[in-house]
């Protein structure tokens, strides 16, 4: 049993938030750089020319993307990348140096739905993405090429990066299918690890100024009607970090492990719990760190608007909490998770 | 990171599970998990439950033979707790002794005490109170007022102790008082033990919220110990107890995750039989399944470090604070699902007419869920004390 990084995961954080630092103060173009680094061929298998990692390296990388508010799409170019040079090799080359990226939607309408109001899937960086994909529940990724989308209409919930909603025709001739385990729970918990990147930065950065922004002749931090906010803060972080981590783990077990039905079912449920709270608990952060900056924390200007922008559009994409909340309360009574014994109370009840 | 047990350690928590299901007493769950008993048929009833889980080898798990304990590490201690908690088995009447005087003399005590109390624990020969607490020291637990003096070779003690859970059922003490009054408030306690036998010793009952008697006060006149019954050096009380109440917090109280599970289980098989499971009350009873299941991440994090040796330190605050607090959510949620049936004369509502009256307690006991928020500000957070006095 252990739920922290080894020495090498920690190495490798410490390395990509240097890097990563280097790369937004930069002005040269992100995806090289992010290539150079080996960042986008992490998760990519050994045989595709890849580093093979897993999902725990994963979520270390996409949290520091969320660190620094990285405008490249990298939980669904690393995730991805492999799928999409198995079905079409020259993508996936152009991908792999940096040249392209890869963005996505999920496709998680439940059966006779009709599509969500507009018509469309939200997607974002439409201007430096070469390759959309649709994942499906079963598993199904449909990889379609940017510039054959159909654009419905453009969005400016993250101004520095172009989003809209895009169409997507059933089958198109260009149309490239893979099937990939678990794809729609692993992409969520990247993108989960994106925006609780995102909001560590906010809360870290909220801290600062408790203890440096004085009014009344002492720092703000000092009053415990702002303390008690902030431990609950902290509280709330340790719990989004200790769940995305024990999801990364338990979907990196379930995928090594084909066989093992109960670890697929740990991992779905897992996933269940990270999107039942994160995105909300995310946002709230971001929230409250906004509350204890006063006045600066509305403006434009200040960062924590561009990572509140962020946490948002990635939270909204992970869907609502309700129907998670739904398969955990099932499963709590689902019959296997209850001690069997309970079961005889009947015959063990004395006359 | 590594989330599976290894596989002796799954046929263990198998072995567990099997002798608690063979073993739990024949009438726990008509009692519906709460022996309603009159107090000392509950208390014989609690007594042999304890000699029968330490005679099958269940007890002490991580303590070392030599002391009567099993020997194990902390994952199979930890595959105990877990498996009692998931069938609601019943709650110790010793948590003093097992969660607080165990750990403490195991890592201070003498080789003597050790021989003596360690074994008498376990076997539920003795059970313990804890002394801490003081009309005027509860929070601010720092400025007890209850003297240690040395005289007649040993210790005379003077003072006042209050809300001393299971006082009038136990045998001994542990008893935190002031040795040296020049000292700073922390340099100046030390810890004892106090058989309550001894001359000089009042115990007064308080009747807690749920009508039982719980917790007391214990007025001590002139009551005398020798010195032998002092645990750890002269005026290192403070620093031995807040040194392993930290770990304690950290590691004993993880099975209550699985035990508040089982609490919820039962309310959502009662929400769907008694029709009063809404879609507003499922997505409240998933939010508390999705916290239960996070306070189990937690555990096995905290489980993980402790296995490689770490320390554990403040952030044990967050582990107090979430079980508490969960905790309380599921006790508001019995009232609930079972609305005006709580009043009920059935076993469900009895048990969690219980659970939240307990509940009650529990964010205020062990450091309540202010002073833990104000521990992870300052200690964990560096977020600075006041440095003006409000006008
Ligand atoms: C069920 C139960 C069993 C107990 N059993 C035992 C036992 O066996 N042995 C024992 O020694 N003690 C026991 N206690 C006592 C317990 O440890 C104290 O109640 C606790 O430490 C709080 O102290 P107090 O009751 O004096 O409250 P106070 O310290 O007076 O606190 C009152 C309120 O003020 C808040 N408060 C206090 N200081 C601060 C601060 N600095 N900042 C913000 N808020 C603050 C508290 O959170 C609380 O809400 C038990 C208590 C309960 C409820």
């Amino acid at each position: 049993m252990d739920l922290e990084l080894s020495v090498e995961q920690a190495q490798l954080r410490d390395s990509i938030s240097i890097a990563f630092r280097r790369a937004v103060e930069s002005s040269e173009a992100l995806g090289p750089m992010l290539a150079e680094l080996g960042a986008v061929s992490m998760l990519v298998p050994q045989e595709q020319g890849g580093m093979g990692l897993g999902m725990v390296e994963g979520v270390i990388a996409c949290t520091q993307a969320g660190r620094f508010c990285l405008n490249f799409p990298l939980a669904e170019t690393i995730l991805l990348t492999g799928a999409l040079t198995s079905v079409r090799p020259e993508a996936g080359k152009r991908v792999l140096s940096g040249l392209s990226s890869i963005t996505a939607a999920c496709d998680t309408r439940r059966e006779g739905q009709e599509h969500r109001n507009s018509g469309g899937y939200s997607a974002a960086y439409l201007d430096s993405a070469e390759w959309f994909a649709v994942l499906r529940e079963d598993g199904d990724i449909a990889f379609v090429e940017v510039s054959r989308l159909g654009q419905m209409s453009r969005n400016d919930l993250e101004p520095g990066i172009a989003t809209g909603l895009v169409g997507v025709e059933p089958v198109q001739d260009s149309t490239a299918v893979v099937s990939m385990d678990l794809a729609v729970e692993r992409l969520a918990i990247l993108r989960s690890a994106e925006i609780v990147g995102a909001a560590a930065f906010c809360f870290e950065t909220a801290i600062e100024y408790l203890k440096d922004r004085r009014q009344f002749g002492q720092p703000i931090g000092a009053n415990q009607a702002l303390k008690h906010i902030a431990a609950d803060g902290y509280v709330q972080l340790e719990n989004i970090r200790v769940a995305i981590d024990y999801a990364a783990t338990a979907i990196d077990r379930a995928v090594d492990n084909p066989g093992e039905f109960e670890w697929r079912e740990e991992a779905q449920q897992v996933v269940s719990v990270v999107l039942s709270f994160v995105p909300t608990a995310a946002r709230e952060l971001a929230e409250m760190a906004i509350q204890f900056h006063g006045g600066i924390g509305v403006t434009w200007e200040y960062p924590l608007n561009r990572y509140l922008r962020r946490i948002l559009r990635i939270g909204q994409s992970l869907g609502s909490s309700e129907d998670h909340r739904r398969t955990l309360v099932n499963r709590m009574v689902a019959s296997d998770a209850e001690p069997r014994w309970q079961e005889q109370s009947v015959e063990k009840r004395p006359a | 990171m590594n989330i599976c047990f290894s596989e002796g350690q799954k046929q263990y928590r198998q072995d567990v599970r099997r002798w608690l299901e063979a073993s739990l007493p024949e009438n726990w769950i008509e009692a519906a998990h709460w022996p309603l008993l009159p107090e000392p048929e509950e208390r014989a009833f609690l007594v042999d439950w304890e000699r029968r889980l330490y005679d099958a080898g269940y007890s002490g798990v991580a303590w070392p033979k030599a002391y009567g304990g099993q020997g194990l590490g902390p994952v199979e201690e930890f595959l105990v707790n877990e498996e009692m908690g998931r069938i609601s088995a019943p709650e110790s009447l010793n948590t003093i002794g097992r969660e607080l005087v165990g750990p403490i003399l195991l890592s201070v005590g003498t080789e003597e005490q050790k021989r003596h109390y360690i074994p008498r624990i376990l076997r539920i020969d003795d059970i313990w109170c804890q002394g801490f607490s003081e009309p005027n020291a509860g929070s601010d637990l720092a400025s007890i007022k209850t003297r240690a003096v040395r005289g007649d070779g040993g210790w005379i003690l003077n003072g006042q102790k209050i809300w001393t859970s299971y006082a009038h059922m136990a045998s001994h003490c542990i008893l935190l008082a002031r040795t040296n009054a020049d000292a700073k408030p922390h340099r100046g306690m030390t810890l004892f033990i106090m058989p309550m036998n001894t001359p000089g010793i009042e115990v007064r009952g308080i009747r807690h919220l749920n009508g039982q008697r719980h917790f007391n006060e214990v007025f001590l006149t002139d009551v005398r110990i020798e010195d032998g019954m002092r645990i750890g050096e002269i005026d290192a009380g403070w620093q031995v107890a807040v040194g392993v109440l930290g770990f304690e917090r950290a590691t004993t109280r993880l099975y209550r995750q699985q035990r508040f599970a089982e609490e919820l289980r039962a309310l959502i098989r009662q929400a769907r039989s008694n029709g009063s499971m809404t879609g507003a009350m499922e997505e409240k009873m998933g939010e508390i399944a999705a916290e239960l299941e996070v306070l189990r991440y937690h555990n096995l994090k905290f489980l993980g470090r402790i296995c490689q040796g770490a320390k554990i330190g403040d952030e044990s605050s967050l582990l107090k604070l979430l079980w508490s607090q969960i905790h309380q959510k599921i006790a508001r949620l019995g009232l609930e699902v079972l609305g005006p049936d709580i009043d009920a004369d059935s076993p469900v509502a009895a048990r969690f007419r219980k659970i939240y009256f307990i509940a009650r307690g529990e964010t205020i006991y062990a450091g309540s869920s202010q002073i833990q928020r104000n521990i992870i500000a300052e200690r964990v957070l560096g977020l600075p004390r006041p440095e003006r006095r409000p006008a």
